[in-house]
């Protein structure tokens, strides 16, 4: 009896850890298709642009850069990848440029910019942290959501895999994939019935 | 196999799994122990990782603790606490074991969430299975492995993207990720099995090992009990042969004892004829009368005390009381058994620097009869000599007493130095002693806590007795 209460209690716990692991936060729905004019991020014309949003504290985007470093050596100097670190206006620069930060500019061919108040991602629809936007050379949206398979879990995943095959052949047949991050902006519920 | 397991194999499989079952306990009961500590330190390994690596979650500028702390302490308090209370409270119960069997691979799920599916936490499955394998039970490994094999199906059945991180995982995958632990389970299998054979080898050996000591130790009572029987034996002999060396001594001495009290004798009746004499006498001359009596009654005494000193020295005396023994006295009593024959026949006897209240420790009868073998063994040896003494001195040294007996012979022949005080050896003629003497001698005095040897130094032959004023206790226990 006290084994199946114990095993009970257990598979309660876990499917909670499991669940929320494996629930996404808010996908963007209002991306702009093409590059925006009126952002302030500098597209590399003649390359793709890869663009990641990122909450500079956020434990699951560990995964999202750690994935990022990992697809470097496949689409070093084919792609151009920016991290964009949204950072609340309130909050010191310090706190955006440790951890996090530090991670990414240390991946060589990664530039790392701070969105101040969230004016890009606001720009790009970008709720979640970990949220990522293929743009082709000619500035088209060839791919948006997350490129980890679950929250703060590296490993292989249908955004990785959409970005290589575009790289490696020019077009891909994922367009989008779920986000598992923090959200990038107060008050929303950034997960979606789960509680935080 | 040995006698007992041909005669009684049955007996002997059965002892060997008695005893196969209480090494497998003790070995269970530690590796329970081993597991108790490894989860708590696994709980807070967690906890740790949890604080390191996912502290909080945010929201924008705010955040809350993120739910990895709250599973970290609570599911892996759950994980820790049951297989616990259970080691503790049924140490060494089968349950157990699968329990941990359980909860060491639901640790390894915890921990892979918790550090965001490092490759190298999968490291702790493949590291959990061998801790596993410590209960040298196939069912726990296979507990184990049953459930990661459960965690894979369940995540792939709810989260698929979970369990191999795209939707579309080919099943090869799922072969994959089987094979590994496949592969590792083989390998645990096979060693478990060698692992039990091995035990089982060493409680055969232990079984073995066990009739041989029972069959020893029956040979070894009986040897005892053969031994006991030797020594009372041969104690008896030692006994029958110290008799017969007193008695032998009192032999050798029986001529001369028979002059001692033969002279005292003719005294007497050479005094009762004067007294006759005397008598008849008118006027009677009374000084007379009352000289002869007295010389008569001191030559009488003189008798009594010859007597009772060889009715002393007859008695088997080893186990008297240790007692206060004056020297002078005893070599004065020693002296009246012989020293009269050593007279008539032109040995002279001197006693030197014997103190009046020089005293030792000793049983009396015992030391007479060593020094009386000195004295005997002095003037047989320098019978044949022109020049014939003996001198016996005494002294006190530093809590020991020696007494020395030194005769004008010429020492003892350097190789029979060493043999002299060893059982049978004689250098006198045949029939004349029996080799016991030195020997016997030499054990009273080491019961005296002392010892018999020659001095090597001395020109002549000169022995001495050296015994500590003081024994041990004042009992018969030497």
């Amino acid at each position: 009896m006290l084994i199946a209460v114990w095993g009970l209690a257990l598979g309660g716990g876990f499917w909670r850890l499991l669940n929320y692991s494996n629930t996404p936060g808010l996908a963007a729905t209002e991306m702009p298709s093409r590059w925006p004019f009126s952002t302030k991020l500098v597209r590399e014309t003649g390359k793709p642009t890869l663009l990641v949003f990122a909450h500079p504290q956020c434990p699951c985007s560990k995964a999202t850069i750690g994935e990022l470093e990992r697809l470097m050596p496949h689409i070093q100097g084919k792609v151009v990848p920016i991290v964009v670190f949204v950072k609340p206006k309130k909050m010191p620069p310090e706190w955006a440029t440790d951890g996090l930060w530090q991670k990414a500019v240390s991946i060589p061919g990664v530039t790392a910019v701070l969105d101040e108040d969230g004016a890009e991602a606001t720009q790009f629809d970008a709720k979640t942290s970990g949220q990522v936007y293929l743009y082709d050379k000619k500035g088209d949206l060839i791919f948006h959501g997350g490129i980890t398979p679950e929250r703060g879990h590296m490993g292989d995943s249908d955004g990785r895999e959409a970005i290589l095959t575009f790289v490696a052949t020019g077009h891909t047949n994922i367009s989008t994939t779920r986000v598992f991050g923090c959200s990038l902006k107060k008050p929303e519920r950034a997960i979606a019935g789960v509680k935080q | 196999m040995t006698s007992k397991e041909k005669q009684y194999p049955e007996n002997f499989e059965k002892r060997v799994r008695e005893v196969f079952s209480t090494r497998y306990e003790i070995l269970v009961k530690k590796t329970d122990r081993l597991f108790a500590y490894l989860f708590a330190f696994q709980w807070l390994m967690g906890i740790a990782f949890a604080f390191l690596i996912s502290p909080r979650t945010w929201s924008g500028d705010t955040s809350q603790t993120h739910i990895h702390v709250q599973a970290a302490i609570i599911i892996g308090g759950l994980l820790a606490a049951l297989p616990t209370f259970l080691i503790w409270k049924h140490p060494g119960a089968t349950v157990n074991r699968m329990v941990v069997a359980v909860s060491q691979i639901l640790f390894s799920v915890l921990f892979i969430h918790l550090t965001g599916g490092r490759i190298e936490t999968h490291f702790h499955i493949f590291g959990s299975l061998a801790f596993l394998a410590f209960y040298r039970d196939w069912r726990v490994v296979l507990i184990g492995t049953v459930v990661t094999a459960a965690d894979h199906l369940i995540r792939g059945e709810f989260w698929p993207q979970s369990a191999y991180g795209v939707l579309a995982a080919t099943p090869w995958r799922a072969i994959e990720h089987a094979a590994w632990v496949v592969f590792e389970d083989f390998i645990l299998f096979y060693s478990i099995k060698l692992a039990l054979g091995e035990l089982r080898l060493a409680c055969e050996s232990h079984v073995k090992l066990e009739e041989n000591v029972a069959t020893v130790e029956e040979q070894v009572i009986e040897r005892t009990r053969e031994l006991r029987e030797s020594q009372r034996l041969v104690l008896e002999q030692q006994q029958a042969m110290m008799a017969s060396s007193k008695m032998s001594a009192l032999g050798e001495m029986a001529g001369g004892v028979a002059h001692e009290i033969n002279n005292p004798l003719a005294s007497i009746k050479s005094f009762s004829s004067q007294l006759q004499e005397v008598v008849d006498d008118d006027p009677l001359d009374k000084s007379m009368l009352k000289e002869m009596s007295a010389k008569i009654e001191k030559t009488t005494d003189r008798i009594a005390k010859i007597v009772a000193g060889l009715r002393s020295f007859s008695r088997d005396g080893s186990n008297d009381k240790f007692e206060t023994v004056n020297i002078h006295q005893l070599v004065e009593e020693t002296l009246s058994f012989c020293q009269e024959r050593f007279k008539n026949h032109g040995t002279t006897v001197t006693v030197d620097g014997l103190g009046i209240d020089l005293s030792l420790e000793g049983r009396t009868t015992e030391l007479s009869q060593v020094l009386l073998n000195l004295l005997n063994n002095a003037y047989d040896a320098i019978s044949a000599s022109k020049e014939k003494w003996i001198k016996i001195s005494a002294v006190e040294d530093n809590g020991w007493v020696e007494i020395l007996v030194m005769d004008s012979g010429k020492g003892i022949p350097k190789e029979a130095e060493e043999k002299i005080f060893q059982p049978f050896f004689t250098t006198k003629e045949i029939g004349k002693g029996t080799g016991m003497g030195l020997s016997i001698s030499s054990g009273i005095v080491r019961k005296h806590q002392g010892e018999l040897k020659l001095n090597k130094n001395c020109p002549n032959t000169c022995f001495v007795i050296r015994i500590p004023k003081k024994q041990a206790t004042l009992t018969s226990a030497a």
